[in-house]
């Protein structure tokens, strides 16, 4: 399906943001004044979202010369309202319809999205002196499978195929997925990346967490994490991934992030915990 | 380089006996270089007069062409466009830059509020040349003056100016409220990730509107509320008094214009609020002069 490159910014608008965020962002649209922390809350719990408003943060029209990676950071320069009115424009509340089916593992893909950022942040804090903030860890793994969520959101049908192709040949999803699709989710979800003009290191992030020995020297360390907390959050049961053939994990890899065994464990259920409360708190405001 | 101050108040025009010292009308001011080029800050009803002014000073003379910086769209620092009595002669040329958001053009925006509803004479029954630039935050050189523009903090997006020429440096802070950490945790609360990065980000963003006001010969900078009645109006997009002091010392400014005065501010009060901030300095041997703009008040750089 070589039309999927061809048609990008087609495929991109017609990507939706959770049905539990979008009713949360409902409830946000019609309350005068919302906290700055309820609202950065909501927009990081949902991968579509957190995308379309980074786009639009570093486009000509809001773009102060650095990139804006942190919601923190959005909020505060452009303030609550008008950050409030970029995610009501950016939850795409008008593009869910009947003729536009769910994918059956769109909330596995979804937790394992929100699981695979948290880990992430983890991740980020055991470093000493990262080039990037926690924030930024969580961003980057939150959107790492962003170019799964257009495949799998727009091509429901044929995204199940791959899946299964994956699961009865034993295949890594990317070839399955290049066997269906002729391309895969990091190659799509890094020229995505591209053409919202989003920091290099969430592109290198989504386009190399398989294959992070790919990734620049700058942005090595979050590539890395990424790709550490996607086996974690795979290989634990954190969400779905559509991912039933796991990779191995190179050693050598997790001493240089000063992660051991022991640790993963831990943090699993603190992933986990922390997960569950996310969707309560979407659900507590919806 | 020359500044006049056409129009100081905040918000909507005030005319009445207890503004006629400072003045009623909102945001305009002139500036004029060297070589007599024309700069206009806003389009509040400030400028009715500075076009009545250039109908006996310069429209004798040849035509009229200036730019016109806008720090932003609300009505009060465009609503004295339809009276700006240039706009009616062939021969005059304007340049009309400011902010938009990522869904309009400042054409629409700006002549949105001149439908025949609210005023008779229609765009296209202007005679004058008028183009709209719109702006982001940049620096560029335009005929040899430098103009750097930066984001400050309103409710919709709004523009700071920083002119250099001639050898001296205006810059404008209006209308703009300090960054605040929205992430702080209630008093008494641990501060947590949010919070230590929103610390961050405003100490940041905060520097960034000192090192923009950095050596100016005049700073003008929004001064709408007192301290006291600041905490009521957060969110609102405007500073205090102190503010604008502690900024203006920080950047090493020469002078200090308060500016956007409060509208329901009379005369008396304005002058004792100004008064008391020249004694301050003056106590402490501040290097910096310090006083409240008022209209028709000319400042030689």
């Amino acid at each position: 399906m070589p039309e999927i490159t061809q048609n990008l910014h087609a495929e991109i608008e017609s990507m939706r943001s959770m049905p539990i965020t979008m009713s949360r962002i409902r409830t946000m649209a019609r309350t005068q004044k919302v906290p700055a922390r309820e609202l950065a809350m909501v927009i990081i719990s949902d991968p579509v979202i957190t995308v379309r408003l980074l786009k639009l943060l570093n486009s000509a029209y809001y773009s102060r010369g650095d990139k804006i990676n942190s919601i923190v950071r959005a909020v505060i320069v452009l303030g609550s309202n008008t950050v409030k009115n970029l995610a009501i424009q950016s939850s795409g509340m008008q593009a869910r319809n009947a003729d536009h089916p769910s994918f059956p593992f769109e909330d596995g893909i979804w937790k394992h999205s929100l699981a695979c950022g948290m880990a992430s942040r983890m991740i980020g804090r055991a470093q000493k002196n990262p080039r990037n903030g926690p924030d930024e860890f969580y961003i980057a793994g939150l959107l790492h499978d962003i170019g799964k969520i257009l495949l799998s959101q727009n091509h429901p049908k044929e995204y199940m195929a791959a899946i299964q192709e994956s699961d009865l040949k034993h295949l890594p999803l990317p070839f399955a997925e290049e066997n269906v699709f002729k391309t895969d989710h990091q190659k799509i979800g890094m020229a995505m990346a591209e053409a919202l003009k989003l920091s290099p290191f969430i592109q290198e992030v989504i386009g190399y967490h398989h294959n992070p020995d790919k990734a620049s020297a700058e942005n090595q360390l979050i590539v890395n994490s990424v790709h550490v907390a996607n086996w974690l959050c795979n290989t634990s049961d954190l969400g779905f991934a559509g991912d039933r053939y796991r990779y191995n994990l190179d050693e050598g890899m997790l001493r240089a992030l000063n992660i051991n065994g022991d640790i993963l464990s831990d943090w699993h259920d603190t992933i986990e915990t922390e997960v569950n409360a996310t969707i309560k708190f979407l659900a507590a405001g919806s | 380089m020359k500044v006049k101050f056409w129009g100081v108040r905040g918000s909507i025009p005030v005319p009445g006996p207890s503004t006629a010292v400072y003045g009623g009308n909102t945001s305009c001011m002139e500036l004029r270089l060297d070589n007599n080029k024309l700069i206009i800050f806003d389009c509040g009803t400030g400028i009715r007069e500075l076009g009545q002014s250039l109908m006996k000073t310069d429209a004798p003379n040849g035509p009229i062409i200036a730019d016109i910086f806008l720090s932003h769209t609300h009505w009060d620092h465009i609503m004295g466009f339809p009276f700006f009595a240039p706009i009616f002669i062939p021969t005059t040329k304007l340049t009309i830059h400011g902010p938009v958001n990522f869904n309009e053009k400042l054409e629409d925006v700006f002549l949105g509020a001149m439908k025949y509803a609210y005023f008779p004479v229609k765009m296209e029954e202007m005679r004058s040349e008028i183009s709209f630039m719109e702006l982001q935050q940049s620096y560029i050189i335009k005929d040899g003056i430098k103009i750097s523009t930066r984001y400050i903090n309103h409710p919709i997006l709004t523009l700071g100016y920083r002119i250099e020429a001639d050898g001296k440096t205006f810059v404008t802070v209006y209308d703009n409220e300090p960054y605040r950490n929205l992430f702080e945790q209630p008093e008494g609360g641990q501060a947590d990730e949010m919070a230590v990065e929103g610390q961050e980000v405003i100490k940041d963003l905060n520097n960034q509107i000192i090192a923009f006001a950095s050596k100016a010969d005049l700073l003008v900078y929004d001064a709408q509320y007192t301290g006291k009645e600041f905490p009521s109006r957060l969110d609102y997009g405007h500073s205090t008094f102190d503010i604008a002091l502690k900024i203006a010392s920080q950047a090493g400014a020469k002078r200090l214009a308060f500016y956007h005065h409060e509208p329901t501010r009379s005369d008396d009060e304005l002058g004792k609020i100004e008064k008391a901030f020249q004694d301050f300095v003056k106590s402490r041997q501040l290097p910096i002069e310090v006083f409240a703009a008022r209209e028709g008040q000319e400042i030689q750089l």
